[in-house]
């Protein structure tokens, strides 16, 4: 066989999409656009990794702060929140065993997500819209830095996002607890009640427990879930805010004062809505993941099933009240909210996501002698990634140590880049290893060398570029600061080679994924699915 | 429907936060319980609601 139709055809038959279901399809959709943006944030990075080595000559400053502005919400929103919502849009039918509550509604999501990313993208590449991820007030509506227009394009893809991101959190829920057509009534209420674990606390107080009606994964996705929606409504609110001055100032020559908004309530309020993303749902939903992918590869029950579900539960409420560590250094923030939400609650979540490794590795233990396969190896890795970035995170969640790492390299290096590129990412790339046979109906992979290379590119370039980041954080390096005099080379250089390890990574894993599908598969992934999904769940329940 | 059109209701609500609320902890912490709770209300429209 040729290598070109190799690429066409995939590896050993490829993928056959006439074959898969609506589900497996959309799932997909999901995965390979999350991919994409994961390739547009890595190559970003790459340009600011660069950039921050020596002033790249075809990049001004004002691009650079543009590029910084929207890389985050690529790589969060286009790519890990695309390939979580995808992987979940398929889990939760699939463990709930029923279809999904609306195929629409699924669609609609990666569209409206997909679509709105890429117009905020467009708003720093075409009108260098740049007030930075933090939208700290009142620099998004200042019109006399940024135009009118980009900042209005910008809110424009955040409102995208936001209707792909409540479209997603309905269908969930509704599929946890709708009844199909055609079936036995279901205990929608009850279910609801299991899945968000008012069960498990009500038990406590039961002599005779209830039993849990949905499987321990759909309770954290339900956990996580809430975090999103809590999320897209902080987000949201902000946007119109922003969207507000814009047009009012911007477009119509208005006297809308940004006195009006108390710059430290914004923040808060900001700070609050955006921790859900990092403190909340990732720590829910990576827990969540784990547990199952725990299950799946040992093929055993979980270890401490219950201790797992009241742990879930305790992470969502720590999440909603961990938020005040991100204003440590504002002089405003009162002493009370800097201590008991900054440093106390904080520290809790060293124990709810020490819970979460102890049951994994536990779970891993107790079934052994198990393979070394790629989704074990990546869950591993994802497991260190947290047991690295999250301890980094406690450290600078304390008020002495937060005088000397905030706004440094530190922060932005060991805790949030170790955390998403180690501990998420590896965990994600585990679930599309575990999640790859059964979305592609036994698609084998093309090449397991290119697989292992990819392992050990990311695991040590991921660790490694936040640890020089870090480096050069205790040394005094500021983050969002270009240095001209290259005072911090040798850090960057070293970052920016184990930044080029993990782009490498990333191309060997698109390219072993491609040639096992084939360019045919993929872009039939893209074709409507001519299987109903109510027909596979009739042929499943005749075997 | 009823959870779009609450979701919406707290979108409001929320920003009406941000120009009422100056520097008080404990109306910042009140809205925070507000928008949480209006949100659980919300999730717990959608199992009344027809399976259409």
């Amino acid at each position: 066989m040729s290598y070109l139709n190799k690429l066409m055809d995939g590896h050993d038959g490829g993928l056959k999409h006439e074959g898969m279901t609506p589900m497996q399809k959309i799932a997909m959709r999901f995965v390979v656009i999350g991919l994409l943006y994961y390739g547009l944030a890595a190559l970003e990075g790459m340009i600011m990794r660069a950039y921050e080595i020596t002033p790249l000559p075809f990049i001004d400053e004002t691009h650079f702060f543009s590029i910084m502005t929207v890389h985050p919400m690529v790589g969060i929103f286009g790519s890990s929140y695309m390939i979580v919502f995808g992987a979940f849009l398929f889990l939760t039918p699939f463990l709930m065993e029923k279809p999904i509550y609306s195929l629409k509604m699924a669609n609609g999501s990666w569209m409206f997500i997909g679509g709105g990313v890429l117009i905020m993208w467009l708003a720093g590449f075409l009108f260098s819209y740049a007030p930075l991820y933090t939208l700290y007030w009142p620099l998004p509506a200042d019109t006399e830095q940024f135009t009118a227009i980009g900042g209005i394009v910008y809110i424009v893809g955040v409102v995208g996002i936001m209707i792909g991101t409540f479209l997603y959190t309905y269908n969930v829920f509704k599929t946890i607890v709708y009844t199909p057509k055609g079936w036995e009534k279901q205990p929608s209420g009850a279910l609801l009640r299991s899945a968000l674990g008012l069960t498990a606390i009500a038990n406590f107080f039961r002599k005779k427990e209830t039993k849990h009606l949905v499987p321990l994964p759909i309770a954290a996705i339900a956990r996580g879930t809430i975090d999103v929606g809590l999320n897209a409504i902080v987000i949201s609110t902000a946007g119109v805010l922003i969207l507000i001055y814009l047009v009012g100032n911007g477009l119509f020559s208005m006297d809308l004062q940004d006195t009006w908004v108390d710059a430290l309530l914004y923040k808060n309020i900001f700070w609050w809505g955006l921790d859900l993303v990092a403190d909340g749902l990732v720590l829910v939903f990576v827990a969540g993941t784990w547990y199952l992918l725990a299950m799946m590869i040992s093929g055993k029950d979980l270890y401490m099933q219950n201790v797992a579900r009241a742990a879930l539960f305790v992470e969502m409420v720590v999440s909603w009240t961990v938020w005040s560590h991100h204003l440590m250094s504002d002089q405003g923030q009162s002493n009370a909210l800097k201590v008991l939400s900054g440093e106390v609650v904080t520290a809790f979540e060293l124990v709810t996501q020490g819970i979460a490794v102890f049951i994994v590795l536990t779970t891993l233990y107790k079934a052994k002698p198990i393979k070394m396969t790629n989704e074990l190896k990546f869950l591993l890795g994802g497991i260190l990634g947290f047991m690295l970035a999250v301890p980094a995170g406690i450290i600078q969640a304390d008020l002495g140590m937060n005088r000397i790492l905030h706004n440094t390299q530190w922060i932005i290096g060991n805790h949030v880049h170790v955390a998403i590129l180690v501990g998420l990412t590896m965990t994600l790339y585990s679930a599309i290893y575990v999640l790859f046979p059964i979305l592609t109906n036994g698609v084998k992979l093309y090449s397991q060398k290119l697989a292992s290379a990819h392992f050990w590119l990311h695991l040590v370039g991921g660790i490694g570029m936040g640890a020089f980041m870090g480096m050069a954080g205790i040394d005094g390096m500021l983050r969002r600061t270009i240095y001209y005099n290259g005072e911090y080379n040798t850090y960057m250089i070293l970052a920016g080679i184990c930044g080029a390890m993990m782009m490498l990574a990333f191309i060997l894993f698109l390219y072993n994924i491609i040639m096992s599908i084939g360019l045919k598969g993929l872009l039939g992934i893209y074709q409507p699915s001519k299987i109903d999904t109510h027909d596979c769940l009739v042929q499943e329940k005749d075997k | 429907m009823r959870y779009f059109i609450i979701i919406l209701g707290l979108i409001v609500v929320a920003l009406a936060a941000l120009f009422i609320i100056k520097d008080n902890d404990l109306l910042l912490i009140g809205a925070i319980i507000a928008v949480i709770t209006g949100f659980w209300i919300a999730v717990f429209q959608i199992p009344k609601e027809k399976d259409s």
